[in-house]
């Protein structure tokens, strides 16, 4: 058994992008600069970012999807029976915004390109590649659903083509997949706490997606408390789970996993960079009520949220913590 | 009887070339050019003697408060020459962007750099970093230019402290925190920086505004649908009540694409603001473009119903035409979809104000306006949705007569 002296370290979907990148991005919308020029700074700062991963030693190296215009929109892409307008929703309760999924026929897997999900080949650097996509209850519940009647229909058929893609990416030779499930953990004011059935649905939709690839597919949750749910997120078969501490009440939380557990440890919604004695000892306290056969520590949510320069601080401060665990575990 | 259905601004105007080069570099032919037909169109009648300051100005501070009078004075005329009954600051032409503008006059506070909010759009986004304290006022001189120039009723749009913290970091606050927990940790931040911001920087301004003149602010606050949850709605009520204590002012509220809970949890808290005599929303982006003053054409102002069930009893600016791109079906008779903008047409801004009213319940109420700025849109494309809104209110008017 890996002891949880060396926890390992992600991150978990879209980084952030420079502010060259931004700049070119900007201008490119206005029409001053060609997508030429645009496509040589991206693939700069993808290089820049899986260097500073490789050098940091992260088990999975993930391009930070910088050229990911939102969450949804590469899986958007891939999906048959799903279409986009020009409506834009708010992402949780942040102030970035994705295009909505319109439903307008029966789901499936559409044109799938891996280049799409993830830049493989823009660097010789060779390493465990992750990529985060929504996972079937998420992209369900964020989507405008203009076909089927019963809605669990339409989580079942999202879950079975995402399977595919699950496949597709893992046969590229992706070997983790991060479906993001905020919705399972995000339960905004007023709005119905999960049945069992809902609950029961959404957790058998996981498991569609993962199937075969579970030992390659880890849940992460983020944007709010993974509490009421917890546990039978943890008896997911799958390679891992992920919570937000940020949104997490610890004091009354507990729970054992047979897999990894993601500690979404430092905040991609703040500026402030943890230290890396204080994740060490966060992780520590968190280990104590959340038995776990290995610990990862990430980022909460997408490090999009910050700038770039301190989204690359905050993975540092996640590698270092990391080593200080690995020395100082008694 | 007062005139039914005034129609307002609500924000920002686009910047037109001359104004943000102007700012930067002595204006070309071209930048001249196109102010003057714009000033043929707007009635701008002391034009040649503005811009030939503007021209001879060698100093760049002063030829850019040449540049921001002059351009203020086209947003006034703008709104005049459509037709408004308020025509607020002439479509905010002094300030970069409604939370840079305001962020640059905070001591504390700095500029840590871009965050996307979609696509390749971005906002640059400030810490807290010390405790916040107005360094120079915000909006003063900019109500002065407008005071000077208007013909109308103006009022002042300033950015709530709500969202100034909701769209900031919070560095400083989070290191004084006591709290144990990381979301009580945040929380407590949060409060303390916002309860800092209406003290040291919000309610200044106010008082330096009323004392020259101000007789209506719009506080605008977007962020505040963001987080539907008890603590931060509490906040924003206790954030609002401390911002407009004590001041003899006119008080409104400017809120906009709220998250998919829509205005819901608004509604419930509204009534619990303060002075709050006015709420301006957005509707029609959410509204079908046919025409009809009945529930199953207007499902975009049913929200309405939320704030009066839920005893909110003051006026509502209610948001009548789309200020984005537009990608929809435009029903016969309602408007016109010209590139990326859809023109309502004044029957469609009619049948939205019938419907609006039937939710309110009484006519004196409803006041008219685009759902937020015109920022994103052309001059062009401004003038003539915001002259078919005023045409939209005579039609309704005729309703009610």
């Amino acid at each position: 058994m890996r002891k949880l002296m060396c926890p390992g370290v992600h991150l978990s979907g879209l980084h952030s992008r420079s502010e060259a990148l931004i700049g070119l991005t900007r201008a490119f919308d206005r029409g001053q600069v060609g997508w030429n020029e645009v496509q040589e700074r991206l693939k700069l700062d993808t290089m820049q970012l899986l260097e500073l991963q490789h050098g940091l030693n992260f088990d999975y190296l993930s391009d930070g999807a910088l050229t990911w215009q939102d969450p949804m929109r590469p899986l958007t892409r891939s999906l048959s029976g799903v279409t986009y307008g020009a409506r834009y929703s708010r992402w949780f309760d942040t102030n970035t915004f994705y295009q909505k999924p319109i439903v307008t026929r029966e789901v499936g897997l559409g044109e799938f390109d891996v280049d799409g999900f993830v830049q493989k080949s823009i660097s010789p650097i060779i390493g465990n590649w992750k990529v985060s996509i929504p996972g079937p209850f998420s992209f369900s519940e964020l989507s405008e659903n203009e076909f089927y009647e019963d809605p669990e229909e339409l989580l079942r058929d999202v879950a079975r083509a995402e399977r595919q893609v699950v496949d597709k990416l893992v046969e590229s030779g992706v070997s983790l997949v991060q479906l993001s499930e905020p919705c399972l953990v995000y339960r905004p004011y007023r709005k119905k706490p999960f049945g069992p059935e809902e609950l029961d649905s959404a957790l058998s939709a996981v498991k569609i997606a993962a199937n075969a690839n579970a030992s390659k597919v880890i849940v992460h949750t983020f944007f709010g408390d993974p509490g009421p749910v917890l546990q039978e997120l943890l008896n997911l078969p799958v390679a891992g789970v992920g919570v937000d501490l940020y949104e997490t009440d610890l004091s009354t939380i507990h729970g054992n996993t047979r897999g990894q557990l993601v500690l979404g440890i430092v905040d991609s919604r703040e500026s402030h960079v943890e230290e890396p004695d204080w994740i060490a000892k966060t992780a520590k306290q968190v280990s104590r009520r959340l038995e776990a056969k290995e610990l990862v520590l990430a980022p909460n949510t997408d490090l999009r949220h910050v700038p770039r320069n301190i989204a690359d601080q905050k993975a540092q401060s996640l590698a270092k913590a990391s080593k200080l665990l690995t020395e100082d575990w008694p | 009887m007062e005139k039914l259905f005034p129609v307002q601004e609500i924000g920002s105007l686009s910047k037109p070339r001359w104004r943000i080069e102007g700012i930067r570099r002595p204006l070309s032919t071209v930048d001249v050019e196109d102010a003057e037909a714009w000033a043929d169109r707007l009635t701008v009648r002391d034009f040649h003697d503005r811009i030939n300051a503007v021209l001879k100005e060698p100093d760049t501070k002063n030829r850019s408060r040449l540049v921001f009078q002059l351009s203020t004075l086209y947003g006034l005329r703008l709104f005049e020459n459509a037709g408004l009954d308020n025509i607020g600051v002439g479509g905010e032409q002094q300030r970069v962007e409604m939370y840079e503008h305001a962020i640059k006059a905070i001591e504390g506070m700095e500029f840590l750099g871009h965050v996307q909010s979609f696509d390749y759009k971005y906002f640059k986004k400030a810490v807290a970093l010390g405790e916040v304290k107005r360094r120079h006022p915000i909006y003063l001189q900019e109500f002065g230019d407008v005071k000077e120039n208007s013909r109308s009723q103006v009022k002042v749009p300033i950015t709530g402290p709500y969202t100034l913290v909701e769209w900031s970091f919070n560095e400083f606050y989070l290191r004084r925190g006591s709290a144990s927990g990381l979301k009580q940790r945040k929380q407590e931040a949060k409060r303390e920086f916002l309860l800092n911001i209406v003290q040291n920087v919000i309610r200044p301004e106010i008082r330096d505004l009323v004392d020259a003149g101000a007789k209506w602010i719009q506080i605008d606050e977007p962020a505040v649908t963001t987080h539907p949850e008890p603590f931060d709605l509490e906040l924003f009520v206790e954030g609002w009540n401390e911002t407009v204590r004590g001041f003899n002012c006119k008080f409104s509220d400017h809120t906009c694409y709220p998250s998919e809970i829509g205005y819901k949890v608004l509604a419930e808290y509204a009534p619990k603001l303060d002075k709050c005599s006015q709420l301006a929303l957005e509707f029609a982006n959410r509204d079908s473009a046919r025409l009809g003053a009945d529930k199953s054409e207007r499902v975009g102002y049913e929200s309405i119903r939320d704030f009066v069930d839920g005893g909110f009893g003051g006026e509502f600016g209610v948001g009548v035409v789309h200020v984005h791109d537009f990608s929809g079906e435009v029903g016969y008779g309602a408007g016109r979809v010209l590139g990326r903008n859809i023109i309502e047409s004044p029957e469609l801004i009619r049948d939205r104000i019938v419907y609006a009213t039937k939710l309110v319940g009484d006519p004196a109420k409803v006041w008219v306006n685009p759902d937020c700025g015109l920022r994103t849109r052309t001059w062009e494309t401004s003038s003539s949705k915001l002259s078919n809104i005023v045409k939209g209110a005579a039609l309704a008017r005729e309703e009610y007569s």
